[in-house]
């Protein structure tokens, strides 16, 4: 799958049993100017497939063949989930709860106000937009660290570990000037503009750094 | 030895006299003498012997051999020939006719005695034999089930008329045949062949059952599910002689699981719609797909219809969809309404004892699972009432699940149901007693008033909802605790009077 840019349009998918409340919902969708995607069932979802770049999940919790809230877990361990908005015919605590912890945007009890659904719609696919901005960010920064070589890389981490040159020359057993000219390589291909930026960056990385020596 | 009566057929005079004369001298009686073999038959159908000592060689158009084979086919009387001389043709011809002895002119009383003897006797087994035969033949055809019997080839032997009629083969063209063309079985799934029954009986040695879930293929293409069991024939030496299969047509038992599994079903759905809160919340949950679809879509129509360049087009498609819901909405209503409907089936005359126990057969797995022990005393002075059949079953599900469930929490002593039935000319009165924690004495009315549960999930329509039928029907419902523990719920309905009501019975 080609990287997510979140300025594409935003697709809502929509599995609902009942295809009366699929089309109206379509046509909600359509009338505020949001793209759809319709199912009848988490299996129909499933075989089609479609590639979604960003948006959200509205479904019923009481699906065909899985439970509303079984498929969420599916895709969450699928690595495929998108914000949630869970509608349902039944109002039962116990299950919005469930729901809501498992990461749900929203639960909405039928019958639902359209605006309701808009707004959850709406939020849903801002949280979209989100993470997928993170993740292109951090997407970006990897491929800067894995464009340093090795040694570089040894370096750069002595380095946001707070190391100074001349401990760094000491530990991997090379010359200052070495060390300074690594460094200067390193800034300039991660784009790092101070050493607090490269300490973020490994954070980010969630690189593991070696403790502060004495 | 037995004194016999004997024909001598025998062309030459003088000899046959001797014969006579030996006879006698042993202490068997002649009853007939011929010389001719075309008199011979003849003489043995009116003098009725016991034996015939027939002369191999008589001159005349029927020989003895030739009278024997008559005597043989329409007589059934043991015949011992007597033979001077006999070529090999006539010996030959002469064992067709399954003689019971041979004797040889001249003969001495001894052997005329000892061959006389044995084919009495043997005579005399054949005949046990035969009899014994024609009692088991009755036996098994009279038994309503199904027997087919083999050899050890697996060949037909016997076919009883049910089994005749299940395979649809006579007995006639089926002996001799090998057992699978007769008797055709498969899975009535998986239509797999299943092994050869007789083959399975014979390799095992023992009494084997086919499995369940079989149909007997028959002749003309009918499959009627069997249920069956076979066992081997196991000879005077130990050897297996071959098998016998009985097997009955279990369509009827069948159809019988599946009506009471229908009636099963049925009793619980009813069970359950018979609270007002299912019945409601069923219809909650119809209404609300088509009210989402049409609050959508009004919306929608909205939307298109808001901002700078109003979509008309599209407006009206978001209209027409409402719409459509709309009347998807009322089809809701009216499935609902004809649901109501069949909840009363209208008048009739009803046999109360009856009715209670049918329910009670189709909760019993219900009662027994919580372990509820039932005792009844449907006293026959009950008359028959004028109710709705469909009400008053509810009223009864509705009494006996609330005496059954308000014990589920007992454990330190029996849980008993009991239900009783007796009447006058005026009234029947029945009476469920159960041995609960019971109901407080200032709370005996208060049940009966709709909302009132001490059930957390009740809605407290039940007993509202028995007493509203009961009172429709001119009876009363009340409440009394039971000694030592419990409630007793008690209802009356008056009794049919002869011509009392003027609506038809149904």
């Amino acid at each position: 799958m080609r990287a997510p840019r979140s300025d594409l349009e935003p697709t809502v998918v929509v599995i609902d049993d009942d295809p009366d409340i699929r089309e109206a919902l379509e046509g909600l969708m359509r009338s505020v100017g949001l793209h759809v995607e319709l199912f009848a069932s988490p299996q129909e979802f499933l075989d089609r497939a479609p590639r979604i770049s960003v948006g959200c999940f509205v479904f019923d919790v009481r699906l065909p063949g899985r439970s509303g809230l079984e498929f969420h877990d599916d895709l969450v361990k699928a690595h495929v989930q998108r914000p949630v908005v869970f509608i349902s015919g039944h109002a039962d605590v116990q299950m919005s709860v469930r729901a809501m912890k498992a990461g749900a945007v929203e639960f909405l009890t039928k019958p639902i106000r359209p605006q309701d659904l808009l707004d959850a719609i709406q939020l849903a696919i801002g949280r979209d937009r989100a993470d997928r901005d993170a993740e292109a960010r951090i997407a970006e920064i990897r491929a800067r660290f894995d464009s340093l070589t090795p040694r570089e890389r040894e370096v750069m981490i002595l380095v946001a570990a707070g190391r100074a040159n001349k401990q760094v020359a000491r530990e991997i057993g090379v010359s200052l000037a070495t060390v300074k000219l690594h460094r200067g390589q390193i800034m300039r291909k991660t784009r790092a503009r101070s050493l607090a930026d490269l300490v973020r960056m490994a954070d980010k990385l969630d690189l593991c750094l070696p403790e502060m020596q004495d | 030895m037995r004194s016999a009566r004997i024909l001598i057929v025998e062309d030459n005079l003088i000899v046959a006299r001797d014969i006579e004369r030996q006879l006698m001298g042993i202490g068997h009686s002649v009853v007939g003498m011929t010389g001719r073999g075309e008199d011979a038959l003849r003489l043995a159908l009116s003098t009725q012997p016991e034996l015939v000592l027939m002369d191999i060689r008589l001159e005349g158009p029927v020989d003895g051999v030739d009278a024997a084979e008559q005597i043989r086919r329409y007589c059934h009387v043991p015949v011992v020939f007597l033979t001077a001389y006999a070529d090999d043709e006539t010996v030959r011809r002469a064992s067709l006719t399954e003689p019971f002895g041979y004797l040889l002119k001249p003969f001495e009383d001894i052997q005329l005695r000892t061959v006389i003897e044995m084919a009495l006797y043997k005579h005399g087994a054949e005949r046990k034999l035969r009899d014994s035969e024609r009692r088991f033949v009755t036996t098994l055809s009279s038994i309503g089930d199904a027997v087919i019997a083999t050899d050890n080839q697996a060949r037909v032997t016997f076919m009883n008329p049910v089994a005749e009629s299940l395979t649809g083969w006579p007995q006639s063209e089926a002996v001799g045949r090998p057992l699978t063309e007769v008797f055709h079985i498969a899975h009535e799934e998986t239509r797999k062949t299943v092994e050869d029954p007789a083959a399975k009986i014979m390799r095992l040695g023992t009494v084997v059952g086919l499995a369940n879930h079989t149909v007997l293929l028959a002749r003309d293409g009918r499959e009627i599910p069997i249920d069956d069991c076979g066992a081997p024939i196991i000879d005077d030496q130990g050897a297996t002689a071959g098998a016998v299969l009985v097997f009955r047509d279990i369509t009827q038992r069948r159809r019988a699981e599946e009506a009471l599994r229908a009636s099963q079903a049925t009793l619980v759905h009813a069970t359950r719609l018979t609270t007002m809160g299912e019945l409601v919340a069923s219809i909650a949950h119809e209404l609300n797909q088509p009210l989402m679809a049409i609050v959508t879509n009004a919306e929608t129509c909205l939307q298109w219809l808001s901002g700078a360049k109003p979509d008309l087009d599209e407006a009206r498609k978001a209209a027409e969809r409402a719409v459509r819901n709309g009347h998807r909405a009322g089809d809701v209503i009216r499935s609902v309404r004809a649901l109501v409907r069949k909840s009363s089936s209208g008048m009739t005359l009803l046999d109360m004892n009856g009715m209670i126990v049918e329910i009670l057969d189709l909760m019993r797995a219900e009662i027994r699972r919580h372990e509820v022990v039932l005792s009844t005393e449907l006293l026959p002075s009950v008359e028959p009432v004028w109710a709705d059949r469909v009400q008053i079953e509810q009223v009864l599900v509705n009494l006996i699940m609330n005496a059954v469930e308000t014990m589920s929490l007992v454990v330190d002593r029996p849980r008993a149901l009991h239900i009783s039935s007796e009447g006058d000319a005026d009234n029947v009165l029945v009476a469920i007693a159960d041995s609960g924690s019971g109901i407080e004495l200032s709370k005996t009315d208060q049940i009966f008033e709709a909302f009132f549960t001490t059930k957390p999930e009740g809605m407290g329509m039940g007993l509202s909802i028995c007493r509203s039928i009961l009172e429709a029907h001119r009876g009363h419902i009340w409440a009394s605790p039971n000694r030592p523990h419990g409630s007793i719920m008690r209802f009356t309905l008056p009794a049919a009077k002869n011509g009392a009501s003027d609506e038809s019975s149904s």
